[in-house]
């Protein structure tokens, strides 16, 4: 195992590299630059032209490239076009709001998806069964940006019970207990936009799985030799089918990180998903790179740790 | 306009300055307003966005600052006088001064900051705005070791001169906040953007800053030594976020004051406990045209354009009424307006007899002249959601009248790259008739009409200015520069009106509308105020009830 977990990683700072490249060549084909964003009256062309030079935006593409890179290798993400803040600052203050969001969200949906996927592949076609499919059609339709509207306006407007946005209320003060849960409600809506979409989508997975692995041979055998229903259910069926749904899991780590554009932006919520955007549209290069870099990673742990899972899930993969 | 100043400073010299305490309705508390995007740059010397300027005004005090009449009154300085040949401004500083670290401001801060916007390490992009300084420019060069033209007087007196009388210096003056040399002076010039600093701002403003959360809010605390007295709250915090997700926190009392969109004006004037704020600004919509090549250089095709738009169903129907016609290209609340102005009709009939008239013939819908198409591309920035949702108007009204136009929407920063060409290897390079022909963009007079100037002068052609559309009209530029150098206000009122006269007859911009900006404001927050000046009118001031 250890020899192909530390292949694998030389193959991830390959193609992290080519990332990279395809990146930053993506990243500055859009046109326009960080300074032109700041164009008034007040500044005159020299002045934004002399800006652009110190941040190196009047070199060619492969020169800028190289220099981002060689800054990057010996560790630093360098500084923001747009503010001069340190990158890895700005990402760092970035980490904890994001991966309390996602993460919460993580749980709950695996949570929720197991539970229901397992409930109805037992009792499929019940109402039971259609009412959690049609929930879940409902719940992969509707665009997170509408529920968070939904939930907002019924849940804070109307029923005053959960705030509207952001991460804490900040002109309270409140400290220890009261901060925390003061922290949670302002949780509780955000969690539950990603948690709809997220468990609808993944609840369908596995309810197939585990109603393809009732079908199966040892789960007939399970059930001969009189193991109790419940028993055969999570021991022998939920544990088979999780096969696939493990994949998706990995391939869910990235956006622990990432975070959630539409629902940080509904939500005021201080995530990477924000940043990454307004990085984007204020042409703010050495952010948009960095947090590329630190997506792409992830996304590269991520396979990685799902193809880990899988043998420790499936006796019989072995890697060597 | 000087001299009155000068009168008015006296005047506001002598008055006793009342303690704020004495005319707060009540002390303490923490108020949160909001805005819509995030600040850049908390050094006021960096490339100042209206974002930024919002939160610095709270930390930083300038020598003085502008009235809601749009003139100036003492702000540091208690009072200033100007020398005979009206080169030169000397201005006093309060007695008693401090910054936010109990250090006192003194005519060194004021020389300081000043001199580093002309230091050859700046590049904080508002040299421009004091290179009238005499020997600004060797300094920069690296000729001189300080700016000639900044002389300190005493630890409370300042003089500037500039190399030949100077209009818009007052307003200049009026918009730089005064850096502590202890502070920003511990720090390379080149640096200041990376640095701290930049992030932790110090200042002899009403509030002292506490903390900046990206993503979340600023947060700021009352100064006691503030020379206006100690503001009322103790505490305000600015938050930022998108549009709607701030008007459901204004609407659910989560915070005090923010900007409405015109979509939510209707919830927030319905809403128990909020106030609906409806301010005049001095900001303007206009479809800027592009002066070369056969098309839009016919003086007919832009008039004809102008009175083509139903501009009155834009104020009707995207401004649900907050605002109002505006027929030239200065604000119509700014002196510079003139009152007399043509006024630009909605008469699509007259419109296809002027291009029918000038040899524009409809062929299929699409009037052609000479074998060419009266085709044009309209370009429309993201970022202002009426100002996009009056391109399909403008290109229905147009089509009536037998134009073609074709919309692309794109960002300010791709808009920029057709108004301000490259050549490929990244060289800025001369506008030509093919790299745009219509753009909708908004306009605005932050202090003086002079920041036009390089807007309409034919040497601001780029790659040198800012003169995308091709103005080169000689008048014009004689005008604008000579409002630059004519101390006389009525005089300079009538130069600025008649550019604005000639710039309705030329059409180069087509003005489109003036909107209102609007205010939510919980009924708890007294005081709260905004006008031209903007959010935060008098906040020493604000209390809460």
């Amino acid at each position: 195992m250890l020899p192909y977990v530390v292949h694998r990683l030389a193959q991830g700072a390959v193609i992290l590299l080519l990332v990279s490249f395809v990146g930053f060549a993506i990243t500055l084909a859009a046109p326009g630059n960080a300074m032109q964003t700041f164009i008034d009256p007040g500044i005159s062309v020299e002045d934004l032209r002399a800006a652009e030079a110190r941040l190196g935006l009047d070199q060619p593409v492969p020169v800028q490239y190289l220099r981002w890179l060689g800054q990057v290798a010996t560790g630093n993400l360098g500084w923001s076009s747009r503010t001069g803040a340190p990158v890895a600052d700005l990402i760092g203050a970035r980490v904890r709001p994001t991966l309390t969001l996602m993460g919460t969200a993580f749980v709950l949906t695996l949570a929720l998806a197991l539970w229901l996927g397992t409930i109805t592949a037992a009792r499929p076609y019940t109402w039971l069964d259609y009412g959690v499919t049609g929930a879940a059609f409902a719940g992969i339709s509707v665009p997170s940006f509408f529920s968070g509207m939904v939930l907002i306006y019924v849940f804070a407007l109307q029923l005053g019970w959960f705030p509207t946005s952001g991460l804490e209320s900040y002109a309270a003060d409140y400290e220890g207990w009261a901060r925390w849960l003061d922290r949670a409600r302002h949780l509780v809506l955000p969690v539950s936009v990603l948690v709809l979409t997220g468990a609808a989508e993944l609840v369908r997975h596995v309810r197939g799985a585990v109603v393809e692995a009732l079908q199966e041979d040892y789960v007939r055998t399970a059930r001969g030799k009189g193991a109790p229903p419940g028993r055969v259910l999570r021991h022998h069926a939920l544990r088979n089918g999780l096969l696939p749904v493990v994949t998706l899991v990995g391939l869910a780590l990235p956006r622990l990180l990432a975070g959630s554009v539409v629902v940080e932006v509904i939500f005021a919520w201080p995530g990477m998903g924000r940043l990454l955007v307004e990085s984007v549209f204020a042409r703010d290069v050495p952010v948009a790179m960095a947090i590329n870099l630190v997506a792409a990673s992830l996304v590269l742990l991520g396979s990685l740790l799902a193809d880990v899972a899988y043998a420790v899930v499936d006796p019989r993969v072995r890697y060597g | 306009m000087v001299v009155r100043l000068v009168l008015a400073s006296l005047l506001f010299g002598f008055l006793p300055v009342a303690l704020a305490q004495d005319t707060c309705a009540s002390v303490g508390g923490t108020a949160t307003i909001a805005q819509w995007s995030e600040p850049g740059n908390l050094n006021p010397l960096i490339f100042p966005t209206t974002y930024d300027t919002n939160v610095q005004e709270l930390v930083f005090a300038r020598l003085i600052r502008p009235t809601a009449d749009l003139t100036f009154e003492p702000d540091l300085a208690e009072s200033w006088t100007v020398s005979d040949d009206a080169r030169t401004l000397t201005f006093t500083l309060r007695e008693g001064l401090t910054f936010h670290d109990g250090a006192p401001v003194t005519a060194q801060d004021v020389a300081f900051t000043f001199t580093s916007m002309a230091d050859p390490a700046y590049d904080g992009g508002r040299f421009a705005e004091i290179s009238i300084l005499v020997g600004a420019e060797a300094y920069r060069e690296g000729t001189a070791d300080a700016v000639e033209g900044i002389v300190v007087v005493d630890d409370r007196t300042i003089s500037f001169t500039t190399t030949e009388p100077f209009a818009p210096f007052l307003p200049v003056i009026g918009g730089i906040f005064i850096l502590p040399e202890h502070v920003y002076g511990a720090v390379p010039i080149g640096n200041w953007q990376e640095d701290a600093s930049n992030r932790n701002p110090v200042g002899s403003g009403a509030f002292v800053f506490d903390e900046y959360r990206p993503g979340e809010f600023v947060s700021v605390s009352a100064f006691e030594g503030y020379w206006e007295g100690r503001p009322c709250l103790d505490r305000l915090i600015v938050r930022f976020g998108d549009q709607n997700t701030l008007l459901a926190a204004l609407l659910a009392g989560e915070i005090d004051a923010a900007p409405v969109p015109i979509d939510g004006a209707t919830s927030v004037a319905n809403a128990a406990g909020l106030d609906l704020l409806v301010i005049d600004t001095l900001n303007f919509q206009y479809i800027g045209t592009n002066l070369r090549g056969p098309l839009l250089g016919d003086a007919a095709v832009r008039e004809a354009i102008a009175h083509a738009v139903n501009r009155q169903a834009i104020v009707t129907g995207l401004l649900q009424g907050y605002g109002g016609l505006i027929d030239t290209v200065f604000p119509t609340n700014h002196w510079s307006y003139p009152p007399d102005v043509a006024p630009i009709a909605y008469d699509p009939a007259a419109a296809a007899e002027i291009l029918e008239a000038a040899g524009w013939t409809l062929q299929g819908g699409v009037r052609v002249k000479d074998g060419q198409e009266l085709s044009l591309r309209l370009f429309v920035p993201t970022g202002n959601l009426v100002r996009e949702r009056t391109a399909p108007l403008i290109q229905a009204n147009l089509r009536q009248i037998g134009i073609a136009v074709e919309i692309q929407t794109m960002d300010f920063p791709t808009l920029v790259t057709y108004l301000l060409p490259r050549e490929a290897d990244g060289t800025p390079r001369a506008v030509t008739a093919e790299d745009f022909d219509l753009f909708l963009l908004g306009f605005g007079i932050e202090r003086d009409p002079n920041e036009y100037l390089s807007y309409l002068v034919e040497t601001d052609m780029p790659p040198n200015g800012y003169n995308f559309i091709g103005v080169a009209e000689a008048e014009i530029a004689a005008l604008m520069r000579e409002g630059r150098v004519t101390l006389d206000q009525d005089a300079r009122t009538e130069i600025y009106r008649e550019v604005g006269r000639q710039m309705r007859d030329l059409l180069a911009w087509v003005p489109l509308y003036q909107a209102q900006d609007l205010y939510g404001a919980n009924e708890r927050l007294v005081g709260f105020g905004p006008d031209v000046r903007g959010i935060n009118v008098d906040v020493a001031r604000w209390s809460l009830r």
